[in-house]
This record gives C-alpha cells, structure tokens and sequence, in this order.
C-alpha cells in the first residue's frame, strides 16, 4: 500500500463514518474503546473522567474532520486529539487544586483508605497512587512516561519550558514513588 | 532525589496500568446517542458545503453582465474585426489539419474519475488526488458513469448495505457531477443493470423489472421529468449499450443472445446467430463500432470466451479471436483483442 492509497483509506474510513448514522455507530463501537482504554490509564482509571474525555474527543474530531489529512491512523489522530483534551483536563485540574486544595488533601485521604482494602490488584493501587497525585505531576507522567513525549513535546501541551517540565518529571516520579511506596505497604 | 535506577522503576511501575480496558456499554449507547446530532449537522454542512462551492463556481462561469460604452465605437469594431478574422483562421487551420473522428471517438481532455469505495461514490481529480465523497444516502451505490459530456453522474443505488445485484431492488439516479441535485430517475427497479448514457446525455438506458410490468430494457429521461419507458421485452435481457448515434441499442437476453433494438423499441432483431452460454460481462456486454455498423462482443461459457464481429446486415457473427474482452480502436478499423490474462505484452492488432 503506497503512502497515497493510506491517506485516502483513512480520510475515506473517516468519511464512511459520517456518511450515515449506522455507519458511525459502527464505526463508533469498532474505535472509541481504543480512545477510551488510552484515557482511562493515563487519568488515573478513572471511570469518569476518561468517559467524559472520550466523549470530548469524538465531539471534538467530528467538528474538526476536516483538519484530517489521512497520514496517520484514524485512532492514531484521535488519540493525539484526546491527549489535548487530557492536558486541557489537567490543567483544569490544577486550577481547581489551587481554589480548593483542602478538598483534594480530604480526597486523598478517602482514596488511601479505599486502596488499603486487602487483596486490592496491583494496578489499582498503583492508578490511585497516580490520581492522588497533583494534576501536574499527573500530566507529565502521562505524557512523557507513557506516551513517550520529550520534555519539549509535553511541555508545550502543558504551557511550560523544556526545562520546567524536566524538573516537574523528577518531582512527578518521587511523588509517585512516595504515593504507592505508602498505599504498597498499607495494602 | 531518585537516582536513575529508581527512576527507571517508578517508570516501569507506572507503565503496568497502560493496559487495555473497555468502556461500559450502556456509555457506548448513551455516547452515541449524544454523538448523533453532531454527527448529523457535519453532514449537512458538508453538504451545504459542496452546494455552496458550486454556486460559487458557478457565479465564476457566469459574471454579472454590465453595459460599458465604449469611447469609441470605431477602434472596438475594427478590433472586433481583426479578433474574428483570428478566430476564423485558427479554426480553418485545425479543422484542416486536424484528422476527423467519428464519435464517440474525440479531443478530450483529463476529467475527474468517479469511484465507489465503502459504497459510495467519490471524485477524485485525474492522479487520484482530492478525493471526495459526493454520495450521502444510506445503502450501497455502485457503478458511477459520467454523461459524455462529463456535466452529470448517474449510479445505482442500493437501499442495503449488502447488496444481491440480481435479487436486490434498486434505483437509478442521475446527479450534477459534483453531487448536487440527485434526482431518482427509476424506482425499485429489480435486477437493475448499469445505467448507460445516450450519447446526447438526455436518456438513461438500463435493465431490469419494474413492479411486474411487461418489459425488461427500460429508457428514461435523464432529468427524471417522465416515467421508464419499456423498449425491449425479451426475457432476461440485461445491459443496454447504445450505438454511437443514439438511435438504437444493444442489448443481452438469455440465453446467449445480442440483439439490437431501435431506441423506440422498433425493429428489434437477433443479431448473433450462435449458441452460447453468455454473452458479453456484467457491464460490458458489447461494444459499437465508430461507424454504427457492427458490434464486436464476445461470447461463449463463463470459462471459455471468444470474440466476435457481428455487422447490422444480417451476416452471422465471424469469430475473429479467443479472449475475453475486446475494444475498438479510434479509427474503427483495427482492432485490439486481449486474452482473459490481459496484459499489454498479449495485445495484439487484428483486422477487421
């Protein structure tokens, strides 16, 4: 498949999808679990947040298709929409932390005595570990730890410098490691 | 301060959650049903799009016209005169030298390409690039073909994702090239076959059953202002072609038959004489010599096909070469036929 026949395949498989309704929920069911399972590790596992920035995405892909131009995958342009949408979430995050940071210190305290239930899985305590972390620190292990992004890529999303952002990455690991190093030994 | 060891493990540690996990399905349905009305308005800004385009286009063709007097009506006219004088000679020089073409054989330059993909119809420009979809309807639309004069679109459509072409009803509709104005030019038409254009453009061609009434080759006006219109009634007939100067049709029956029929359906007559089990294929059942005077097609079993020339004058067919499809050249008189491994090395030249 020649790099031309790809971009028309992808910007066809986008067409198709709005073409009719049954078609998009076709197309809809067949793509929104792989938006889906990106969000959901990257916010923590959580539920809601990843379906409401899901949701967000598609809105936001279906008013945007035109921006389309096929040389990536469909869910690969998707996916690339919902990781503005995760740092637009983070950041809104953030402002909220600084409005109401008693609350999210009480959140967390609820969160930590959930993760001490015996038996918990592994990967719960670690994504509780994550969400109980400041949005910030949140972001930048999300971009750069599992989406592979630089300190420049991630940065611009998260409107910081390179070198600000490397900063707040050494910091985002050591919270983490203190957050589930306690919620481990609890457990 | 993590050391780069630690670092590595909090990374690893981070990375066991990036696993798969499916949303729940009543947030599918919920989703998709909040995703519907957006959906639902892109589509009908797109089409607002493409009929906006076209007006636009179209207000290009044809400015406004306003009167300017000119200062001096004396230079204009010898002007005028000079540029007809210009005109008149370019035009007697190409018409001299230029060799004449019967049709549908001509100058034609590189137009748009229609295609079906997902089952719809798209136009692309000649290299295939800027694709875009000019059919929104439900269903499957298939087998594009352009008026010669390259103005409107006709295809069949399809009510069904899937389609059965010979058990399924389907309409033929006749659109602007740029996939404005569709109009449905035959409804429900069972085992409907290609839709061929007349030469002039004015008249759609096809085969099939409509709500059991007597007749199996169907004309229609292409601008969808009156009902089909039966010109042939032998059964099983399938795939008109038309001649070159519109006034009669070729067109299949079964079993294994060619016959041409007058547009009107007068005069219809078996023009092959021989058994077959089939003539011609799905879409390219035979094809009309420049001049009007003959057909070749070919003919035989599913497995095994020949090519032949029939004329008009009641001559039986003369078998002229094994193979599977054949083509008129230009001038009409040679004439290339391929074998079923078609390839430009197996063409050869054969005299008709």
């Amino acid at each position: 498949m020649t790099a031309r026949t790809g971009w028309v395949q992808g910007i066809d498989e986008l067409q198709h999808a709005l073409a009719d309704d049954d078609a998009f929920r076709s197309w809809y069911r067949r793509t929104a679990p792989r938006v889906y399972a990106y969000l959901l590790s990257r916010c923590g596992n959580d539920v809601e947040v990843a379906e409401e920035l899901c949701q967000q995405t598609f809105i936001a892909a279906i008013n945007q298709r035109s921006r389309f131009d096929g040389r990536s995958d469909v869910v690969t342009w998707l996916c690339g929409i919902a990781r503005h949408k995760l740092a637009d979430h983070f950041r809104a995050l953030e402002r909220d932390e600084r409005r109401q940071m008693h609350l999210v210190v009480r959140q967390i305290a609820v969160d930590a005595e959930a993760a001490r239930v015996p038996g918990l899985d592994d990967r719960v305590a670690i994504a509780d570990a994550l969400r109980s972390l400041p949005a910030m620190h949140q972001a930048v292990l999300a971009f750069i730890v599992l989406d592979g992004l630089t300190a420049a890529e991630a940065g611009r999303l998260m409107g910081r410098s390179a070198g600000a952002t490397q900063s707040l990455l050494h910091r985002a690991r050591e919270s983490l490691r203190r957050a589930y190093g306690e919620e481990a030994s609890d457990a | 301060m993590l050391d780069a060891a630690m670092e590595a493990r909090i990374d690893a540690l981070l990375r066991r959650i990036d696993v798969p996990g499916d949303p729940d399905g009543a947030y599918l349905d919920a989703s998709i049903a909040e995703l519907l009305p957006h959906v639902r308005r892109a589509r009908r800004q797109d089409r607002s799009w493409i009929g906006q385009r076209r007006r636009e286009i179209a207000a290009i063709a044809t400015p406004p016209r306003r009167w300017q007097p000119s200062p001096s009506p004396v230079p204009a006219l010898v002007s005028l005169l000079v540029l007809a004088a210009i005109v008149v000679s370019l035009v007697a020089v190409l018409v001299g030298s230029a060799r004449r073409l019967p049709a549908p054989f001509g100058l034609a330059a590189n137009g748009e390409l229609a295609y079906v993909a997902n089952g719809h119809v798209f136009l692309a420009d000649s290299a295939g690039g800027h694709p875009r979809q000019v059919t929104f309807d439900t269903g499957t639309q298939m087998d594009p073909a352009f008026s010669r004069d390259g103005t409107r679109l006709a295809y069949r459509r399809f009510p069904a994702p899937q389609v059965h072409v010979d058990a399924d009803v389907a309409d033929a509709v006749v659109m602007d090239a740029d996939g404005s104005n569709p109009v449905v030019v035959a409804h429900a038409v069972k085992g409907l076959s290609h839709v061929a254009w007349s030469p002039d453009g004015r008249t759609i061609a096809f085969s099939g059953s409509i709500d059991g009434r007597p007749g199996n080759g169907w004309t229609v006006p292409a601008n969808g202002t009156a009902p089909p219109t039966s010109f042939f009634s032998v059964p099983g007939a399938w795939d008109p072609v038309w001649s070159p100067d519109g006034t009669q049709l070729a067109i299949g029956a079964d079993p294994g038959q060619l016959w041409v029929v007058g547009r009107d359906g007068s005069n219809p007559r078996r023009v092959s004489r021989g058994t077959y089990d089939e003539v011609g294929q799905r879409g390219e059942i035979a094809e009309w010599s420049p001049d009007g005077r003959s057909i070749v097609f070919t003919a035989g079993t599913p497995m095994a096909t020949q090519v032949f020339v029939v004329g008009l004058d009641g001559a039986p067919e003369r078998q002229i070469s094994h193979g599977s499809r054949s083509r008129w050249t230009p001038p009409g008189r040679p004439m290339a036929a391929c074998s079923r491994t078609c390839a430009p090395a197996t063409a050869r030249g054969l005299s008709s």
